[in-house]
């Protein structure tokens, strides 16, 4: 089969979705939701249409059993509230519905704090909610703490909510401790799978995790934090870790807290720079060399098979994102680990044409392969076994392995891709279908 | 006073997704978000059950700078977008405000008509400040009929009808409407159209023609129901869906009754198939029956809309099962339904989540027909000890291959049988 009707048959044009990554695609209360949310001690009101909160409660739903799944699921479903704008509210504005939402949550749940998340409806009628919440305060006798945030009005909504969620805890709950020095604040909103990897890193150091901020943390662990020997940021993507480093730097600043944030633990090399990371921080790098000694082993011993059955598997690569959502040194680690055959590299065009060259740019640093723009290939192919590709296609006969915007973390991580690419490979023909390439 | 609940509680969406939830039943109909492209996420999700609904819905991707200087050019750009896609002819076009949209007060059908579409283009506000998913879905309902030309009033078809109120997103709608067609097909009834759920446009132009209208869902179509009497004085019937053996012979009882039909030989023949198959599950059961005992719960709880809460918690306590209490949560809060059932505890599912929290922390033991979400509660609040089946959206733990309805005959046997086989296993649980 030729280039072009192998591209045409897997109607590469059609990827299934339409969206580009270069358009706000998020909301801020999803990043307050998820920062401060999943704790039965607290309320979070979205000051919002009742909507909203069910399409989160929705999201929280399908991620709960994709955790299960993975034999996680453990974090609490937490209290989640709207102060129910409606058309009218439009015309009268908000502020006397969500005062009325503060006192029903105060009254029914006596949570220990409220967080009260915006709504880009409440954004444009201009309610003042740090105004009401203040006054609240003063009346229900509980904290009520605010976000600077609107919906999708911010820029990059969900980190912003993120954040200014964190910063509301940590301006109002955290005082000065004294340091426990084997108790380890990791920043990030991470998986439970992402934490027990980490943890067992730690271990090399004889180090525990104290707590992972903010997410799902009750107000006494979250009190804790400034007692920690030292934070790490972990979460995050390529790119999209500003919010958490300024949460760490906060931290840093206001409790004398030292901060890990150069490297993340995503394929072979910054794992090992991670634990080198660590190992120096600790003065201790021979504990470090140790760690990275054994995860070696470790990976080279779990990847056996998998790398047997992968060997010389031919694969195309397709890309629908920027740099800034996707991360060529991951991919290609595991290509040469895997000792994959890349035939052929093909940007779509929802990829921003001022961003298509950086993108290309970066590529080339690790593959001769040939790149095309979806529009003018030109190059002959003869089969490919799977296809690599940040965006499902439509045609369900090609076997597809979702490229993840957030690469599994650590040694285990690597195993889990290697072992989903040879999942893929032995599927048959005739199911096709896609695969998606996180935990 | 004001309503404030935990949402965790609760099933609903927007009706953002419940406008697009109509449109997307119908053929090569097209739908553009004016919004933001979150919102065309979780409507996507909403919608998309079988994989092949992406292609119908574009996105404008708002952003902040359109709410300052209007989602103009933003409409315009997407607009030509659906022109160059869509190659085969748009049936009808529909343009859905998101709330921030509605805000600002754009003109959406000014701005469409620059398009040129030569297909009707619906252009209506929508978003969570609207209303929630049952009401979007009847809003477009409204938006359509009053909007796209119709035949007007004309002649009766003897012995048709219309099945009003289904949706392409209600679990199992594809099975559930063929069986439907087929029970009404064996008693010699033609069905015309089901607006939302597959018929054409041209097949709506002539919903008059159907001399009875039966509303399905009655959260998504009874507004309809009284519409059309009032505009072409079509009758329309409104009863307890057919779960259950005995639910099925009185749904086509009513069907029957409404109909005045003499000749009661092809009934009879229904009658008898009905006995078959209630003589088959005896029988089979027997023996199980002996080893299990009876399928036994104390407390019972359905949760789905009202129209599939109702009648599935009569199949259970009158048919099903043995049970002390019946629960039925009706997540779209139709608390004055017309269809309430004796002996059945009704709970307002969008106004009463202390309540259900509380049902569900005691269900342990117990039986629980809902959804996925009804699940994860269970399982957040460790309680393992529930037989489950789910039996509408959101489904993230159960496969659905299989052509068994729920309704209808097949469908009591179909569901009986999952009820059956997971309490079987819930005691061979609880014995190690």
């Amino acid at each position: 089969m030729n280039w072009k009707s192998w591209y045409l048959n897997m109607e590469i044009n059609k990827a299934k979705y339409r969206f580009s990554d270069t358009k706000c695609s998020s909301c801020s209360m999803i990043g307050v939701w998820r920062a401060a949310g999943y704790n039965d001690k607290s309320v979070i009101i979205f000051h919002s249409p009742k909507a909203c909160a069910h399409v989160t409660r929705e999201l929280d739903v399908s991620s709960f059993y994709y955790d299960l799944a993975r034999g996680c699921g453990q974090r609490s479903r937490g209290i989640l509230l709207a102060s129910n704008l409606q058309d009218q509210h439009s015309i009268f504005g908000g502020e006397e519905q969500l005062f009325a939402c503060i006192e029903y949550a105060a009254k029914q749940y006596q949570p220990e704090y409220i967080m009260i998340a915006n709504s880009c409806v409440a954004g444009i009628i201009g309610d003042d909610t740090k105004k009401v919440a203040e006054m609240a305060e003063e009346q229900v006798g509980i904290p009520v703490l605010t976000v600077p945030c609107y919906g999708f009005l911010d820029k990059n909504p969900y980190y912003a909510g993120y954040y200014y969620a964190a910063y509301a805890l940590i301006d109002r709950f955290m005082t000065a401790k004294p340091k426990n020095k084997n108790k380890v604040t990791l920043i990030g909103d991470i998986s439970e799978i992402t934490h027990h990897e980490l943890a067992r890193y730690l271990q090399y150091f004889n180090l525990e995790i104290g707590g992972c901020f903010p997410s799902g943390l009750s107000l006494d662990k979250i009190k804790q934090i400034p007692a920690s020997a030292f934070i790490i940021t972990v979460g995050g993507k390529v790119g999209k870790t500003e919010h958490l480093w300024r949460i760490a730097n906060l931290l840093a600043t206001r409790f004398s807290l030292s901060v890990l944030q150069d490297a993340f633990p995503v394929g072979l090399a910054n794992t090992a720079k991670w634990l080198g990371t660590i190992g120096e921080f600790l003065d201790q790098p021979e504990l470090a060399v140790q760690a990275i000694e054994r995860e070696k082993c470790y990976l080279d011993a779990g990847s056996t098979v998998f790398r047997k059955n992968l060997y010389h598997n031919h694969t195309a690569i397709i890309i629908g994102r920027s740099l800034e959502f996707f991360n060529p040194e991951w991919l290609f680690e595991i290509i040469v680990y895997a000792n994959l055959r890349v035939d052929s590299i093909i940007i779509l065009n929802v990829v921003a044409e001022k961003e298509r060259d950086q993108l290309m740019e970066a590529i080339k640093r690790y593959t001769d392969a040939p790149i095309y723009l979806e529009k003018d290939f030109s190059a002959e192919f003869t089969a490919l076994d799977f296809v690599l590709t940040t965006h499902e296609l439509k045609k369900n006969s090609v076997k597809q392995f979702i490229i993840p915007v957030f690469p599994p973390y650590g040694s285990n991580g690597i195993l889990r891709s290697l072992q989903q690419l040879s999942e893929l490979k032995q599927r048959k023909n005739h199911i096709g279908r896609s695969i998606c390439g996180t935990f | 006073m004001e309503h404030f609940e935990n949402v965790c509680m609760q099933v609903n969406s927007c009706s953002l997704s419940g406008v697009a939830a109509f449109f997307a039943g119908i053929p090569k109909a097209v739908i553009v978000l004016n919004s933001p492209l979150w919102c065309y996420y979780n409507v996507l999700k909403q919608i998309e059950i079988d994989g092949n609904t992406a292609q119908q819905i574009f996105c404008t991707h708002l952003d902040n700078t359109s709410l300052i200087y209007g989602t103009e050019e933003y409409l315009l750009e997407t607009l030509q977008s659906v022109k160059k896609e869509c190659t085969e002819d748009i049936t009808v076009l529909c343009i859905e405000n998101s709330c921030a949209v509605t805000l600002i007060g754009d003109d959406i059908a000014a701005i469409a008509k620059k398009a040129g579409f030569s297909c009707p283009v619906i252009c209506l506000d929508s978003g969570g400040l609207k209303g929630d998913f049952w009401e979007g879905y009847q809003f477009a309902v409204d938006a359509y009929f009053s909007q796209v030309k119709t035949a007007g009033k004309e002649k009766k078809i003897p012995r048709t009808v219309n099945l009003l109120g289904c949706s392409v997103t209600y679990q199992n709608y594809y099975n559930d409407l063929t069986e439907l067609k087929k029970l009404l097909g064996v008693l010699g009834y033609q069905v015309l159209t089901c607006p939302g759920c597959g018929s054409s446009v041209e097949e709506m132009q002539h919903i008059g023609q159907a001399e009875l209208n039966i509303v399905l869902h009655e959260e998504l179509g009874l507004t309809l129901a009284k519409k059309l009497q009032n505009d072409y004085g079509t009758p329309y019937l409104n009863r307890l869906l057919p779960y259950g053996i005995a639910g099925t012979l009185e749904w086509l009882q009513a069907i029957q009754d409404f109909f005045v039909v003499d000749d009661q030989i092809e009934f009879q023949q229904i009658e008898q198939v009905a006995t078959k198959y209630k003589e088959k599950a005896e029988k089979r059961l027997q023996k199980l029956r002996n080893i299990w005992g009876d399928l036994n719960f104390y407390n019972v709880v359905v949760s789905a809309p009202v129209s599939i809460a109702l009648p599935v918690a009569k199949a259970i306590k009158e048919e099903w099962a043995d049970c002390a209490n019946v629960y039925a949560i009706l997540q779209d809060g139709k608390m004055h339904s017309e269809l309430m059932v004796p002996g059945i505890i009704v709970i307002d599912g969008k106004n009463d989540s202390i309540r259900i929290q509380t049902i569900l922390e005691n269900l342990a033991g117990g039986l629980l027909v809902g959804c996925s979400n009804d699940r994860s509660l269970l399982l957040q609040a460790k309680i393992t000890t529930v037989v489950c089946q789910n039996i509408c959206s959101p489904n993230y733990d159960e496969v659905l291959l299989s052509e068994s309805p729920y309704v209808g005959f097949q469908g009591a046997s179909f569901l009986l049988e999952n009820l059956w086989n997971k309490y079987i296993e819930m005691k061979k649980l609880e014995k190690f």
